[in-house]
């Protein structure tokens, strides 16, 4: 590292054994602690948790990866802010401050002693106690529970975070006059870029139509932060990019850090930032900060544009204020001055929102030409889109490209005006999203929120077509001969009724009838709202197949729709229909009532009679067949007047409930509440 | 030695330094004298290379101190507020400086602890202002400096060691040609120890003068004339001051003390005395109007 060639090459001028001794004899046992600490965590959790006879299952790897205790976690993040903080308190402090700058030792010379010393602090007890763990593995024969690499892995990742944590807080406390604000503001400025672009993004949902958060979120903003990436250190290790990112930023912090050491003017110890020229980035940086917040809780709390104004004006006159008084230490901020310096900031702003709003960059009514794109992704949510192209959930066929530009192209038409706000439509809500593939490599990603029944017309055929059955559907991408069991529970499954399929000529004509179903169903049959006959999981070998996530799942589930008629009949033919799904035989009679309003619905809920008289109680068996045929499940959203159905056993206990969506009620129901 | 010029500093919106001269020659003890709020501590530690002289010049034997190792060797400040190591006992601050110093005189620094009189191995926080204030000098002289910043150095010393400590500065400026500045809001503080003084007053320096220059070239004069006369012989003479009591006349006049009596003497006075002048008066009359401005300020 970086530091380190310069020691090297320049021992003598560079190093100065007062500072080195001195820093040694007051800091000592910081290092002390921490090397009692990680002891704790590694070496003594590997002897409290070796593995025994009747205790084969130990979390031994989990240490090493951050994983086994959130101490380990927290130490991490916390431990070498502290040591930046404790080692650069002389800088904090006017009369330690003018000692040391007294005395004949430069300051490069006195940046460089400190840091090495709280690098060495940070690193020793970490290769100490790998050495020791080093040595526990071979004495008790843990090869198998974890490796050498690990070791190296865990050493280095800790030693690398902590001193990019040390840099942060070392580089923070130059900027900065205050102890106390050092470590405060370390995390602050460790979270900003995270929190910044989350903020931002936020903010820019509620002003930008069809912009999505959720997009730029998933797109690992959240890991920008180094105490995120800490978090996340036992599902995601660093890799090597990352590592040199990290290698690189120390460095920077470094030079950097040295150079503004050199600048610094002692005599502005005490301030909250001693450097003037940061006071104006710091005040607009908490201003804008607490403008995106306030307007953020004013959109999240459903208020309309004029409200969301408001909101930026109030809050970020707020932050100002508050930035204002921690500069000047001071509550009487007022004065002509600081107002002026607030109107810039409005005014900024003000251009800056009218800038957006008027769409100057094209933002909002883009729609890349059908030759600029390589494929395009069309979903509710981007939540498959971590993916880059490679992954077949993307369209590239030339007809679903244009119907999803058609769809896009009727939704800025009918949307436009519903920024800052968006319209309700109730049941048929759906969110879209959109993320265009273009051939020179950029993305353009959108969201926005339809009323879908609007769209059927172009949602149908892109929906229909082979190429979106393929993605959506896993039963279609798999060789059937992967599967090594088919089961197939009834829709209501708390009734001991199971099919097993297990003979290898079976479950390859049902994968066959399957797959036949889904490749010709439509759009509405595939959408079906009614409750599906049945839940089917085929049992896969393992590792045998990749789903668009990344997962290998070992086993795909699939819906039995009610359309699915070849299907059904073939299990009648194999015999195994009788157990696959509810019969009419297992349901002794059935209940509908017909429930006018909510009102009602909440006396029915809690059991009350609601004071009707007539309900259709049915034994028939047709008719209970029919009732089975065309239910949806009890939570779909349907209007008044509602049919609520009651399925229940000989023993007159209810089995489950349902419902009757409108274009499903059979005729004999609608008869019977005809009179 | 120490030459200061045209040095301005500011903090924030306020101009503690208005452009400061100053010249302190080798082997001199300068008293710098100013209220508190004078600015004399942001001159001495720029002098001390703690602060950066951003605007003016400040050198040390035709050196820039600011950042400057080797000049730094050369040169101590004890500031008014102290710092020590916290826990740290009087040995082992002496280790650290014995570390940073190169011309640290261990053999100085073991015989002074018969003038200090304290423990080697006590802690120094739990040492009296006064003490702390000791073990500063007495580590700052095992150092053997060329030049010695001294900031308010007397303050919480009881006068034995006061005059302890004035007598182990003149030796040393005797002996080894040692420069002192000294700051003090007391001139009497300095009076018996510094050959210079200089003023500071709201960041401008008013005076700086040579001690002994200063007692020969103004005098104090009581006469009584016999009938009220003509004193048109007088109008050659630098007066600057004077008093009626009744009858008996006051001056306060500059320049050479024979001719000044011969003066007076032309107007055949009853009574002609020339009194000594207590150096606070000097200060006053010598400054006129901003004399009066600060009298009560620098003289008790």
């Amino acid at each position: 590292m970086k530091w380190g060639i310069l020691g090297m090459q320049s021992k003598t001028s560079l190093l100065s054994k007062a500072i080195i001794n001195n820093t040694i004899k007051r800091y000592y046992w910081m290092g002390a602690l921490y090397f009692i600490a990680l002891l704790f965590i590694v070496p003594l959790n590997i002897l409290m948790n070796l593995p025994t006879e009747d205790h084969r299952y130990i979390s031994i790897a989990r240490i090493f990866n951050f994983g086994d205790a959130f101490f380990q976690t927290v130490i991490l993040v916390t431990v070498p802010v502290l040591f930046g903080v404790l080692l650069f308190h002389y800088l904090q402090n006017k009369n330690s401050s003018d000692m040391i700058h007294s005395l004949p030792i430069k300051r490069d010379k006195l940046f460089f002693n400190h840091v090495t010393m709280g690098i060495l602090f940070l690193t020793l007890p970490v290769v100490i106690v790998a050495i020791i763990s080093f040595f526990i593995k071979i004495m008790y024969n843990l090869e198998a529970y974890y490796t050498t690499m690990d070791i190296i892995r865990w050493a280095g990742t800790t030693i690398l975070i902590n001193i990019l944590l040390f840099m942060s807080s070392v580089f923070v406390g130059i900027v900065t006059g205050l102890s106390i604000v050092q470590g405060i503001l370390t995390y602050i400025v460790m979270f900003l870029p995270t929190g910044l672009m989350v903020l931002v993004s936020l903010n820019l949902d509620g002003i930008l139509y069809g912009f999505s958060s959720d997009y730029y979120m998933s797109e690992s903003i959240l890991k920008l932060s180094p105490i995120v990436k800490v978090f996340e250190l036992p599902h995601f290790p660093l890799t090597w990019k990352t590592v040199v990112g990290y290698i690189i930023l120390t460095a920077i912090m470094y030079i950097l850090g040295n150079f503004l050491y050199k600048k610094r003017k002692l005599e502005k110890s005490m301030h909250v930032i001693v450097f003037t020229t940061l006071h104006h980035l710091f005040k607009y940086g908490v201003t804008f900060c607490f403008m995106l917040l306030g307007g953020l809780y004013i959109y999240a709390t459903r208020g309309g544009l004029y409200w969301v104004l408001f909101g930026y004006v109030i809050f970020s006159f707020l932050g100002f204020c508050i930035a204002e008084g921690i500069l000047q230490k001071s509550v009487r901020i007022f004065n002509k001055e600081t107002f002026k310096y607030y109107l810039a900031y409005l005014v900024t702003i003000g251009i800056l929102f009218l800038g957006i709003s008027f769409d100057i960059t094209g933002y909002q009514g883009r729609i890349p030409q059908i030759d600029e794109i390589k494929g395009v992704y069309f979903e509710n949510g981007f939540y498959r889109s971590n993916s880059e192209l490679k992954n077949n959930n993307i369209y590239v066929s030339n007809e679903n490209i244009k119907l999803v530009q058609e769809i896009h192209k009727m939704v800025l038409k009918e949307g436009n005006k519903q920024k800052f706000k968006q319209k309700s439509y109730g049941y048929n809500e759906r969110n879209i999203s959109v993320a265009y593939h273009l051939k020179n490599g950029k993305i353009i990603a959108r969201n926005y929120v339809i009323d879908l029944s609007l769209y059927q017309d172009l949602v149908k055929p892109l929906h229909e077509s082979m190429e979106s059955k393929l993605m959506r559907y896993d039963i279609l991408k798999i060789d059937p001969s992967l599967a090594k069991r088919i089961t197939i529970n009834p829709n209501e499954g708390n009734y001991r009724k199971t099919v097993t399929i297990a003979k290898p000529e079976e479950i390859k004509e049902a994968m066959e009838i399957l797959r036949q179903e889904f490749m010709k169903a439509s759009y509405e049959e595939l959408n079906d709202t009614r409750a599906a006959w049945g839940y089917i999981s085929v049992l896969l070998e393992k590792d045998s197949f990749e789903d668009m996530y990344g997962n290998k799942p070992s086993e795909i589930n699939l819906s039995w729709h009610k359309s699915f008629v070849l299907f059904e009949s073939w299990l009648e033919k194999k015999g195994y229909l009788e157990n696959a799904r509810i019969q009419s035989n297992d349901i002794h009679y059935i209940v509908v009532e017909k429930v006018e309003s909510q009102e009602e619905i909440n006396k029915f809920e809690r059991n009350e009679p609601i004071g009707k008289i007539k309900r259709l109680e049915s034994y028939d068996k047709s008719e209970i067949e029919l009732t089975l045929k065309n239910y949806s499940p009890y939570w779909t959203y349907t209007k008044f007047p509602k049919y609520i159905i009651g399925f229940y056993n000989d023993k007159k206990q209810q089995m489950f409930m349902g419902v009757f969506e409108e274009k499903y009620v059979p005729q004999f129901v609608k008869e019977f509440y005809k009179e | 030695m120490i030459e200061v010029v045209n040095l301005i500093k500011e903090f924030d919106d306020l101009e503690a330094l208005k452009g400061v001269n100053l010249h302190v020659n080798k082997g001199s003890i300068y008293g710098l004298l100013g209220s508190n709020g004078a600015g004399k501590t942001t001159l001495l530690k720029t002098l001390a290379g703690i602060y950066k002289d951003d605007k003016g010049q400040v050198t040390i034997d035709g050196d820039r101190i600011f950042e400057n190792e080797a000049l730094k060797q050369r040169v101590i400040f004890i500031p008014d507020h102290l710092f020590y190591f916290s826990s740290y006992t009087i040995e082992d601050m002496a280790k650290f400086y014995r570390e940073v110093y190169s011309n640290w005189n261990e053999d100085r620094y073991r015989s002074l602890q018969s003038v200090f009189k304290l423990d080697f191995n006590k802690k120094i926080h739990k040492l009296s202002k006064g003490m702390q204030r000791q073990v500063a000098f007495w580590l700052s002289l095992s150092i053997t400096p060329d030049v010695m910043i001294l900031d308010e150095p007397l303050d919480g010393l009881d006068s034995v060691m006061r005059q302890k400590v004035k007598n182990l500065l003149i030796q040393e400026v005797a002996e080894r040609e040692m420069t002192i500045i000294i700051s003090s809001h007391n001139l009497r503080e300095l009076e018996d120890l510094c050959d210079h003084i200089g003023i500071l007053h709201k960041g401008e320096l008013v005076l700086e003068k040579e001690l002994d220059d200063l007692k020969q070239d103004i005098h104090k004069i009581q006469v009584v004339f016999k009938e009220p006369s003509s004193r048109d012989a007088l109008k050659e003479l630098n007066i600057l001051y004077q008093e009626e009591r009744g009858s008996v006349l006051l001056f306060i006049a500059r320049g050479n003390k024979e001719k000044i009596l011969s003066c007076f003497k032309k107007l055949q006075p009853v009574i002609l005395d020339i009194l000594p002048l207590t150096l606070e008066e000097i200060f006053i009359y010598e400054m006129g109007d901003i004399g009066y401005a600060i009298e009560n300020i620098i003289i008790e």
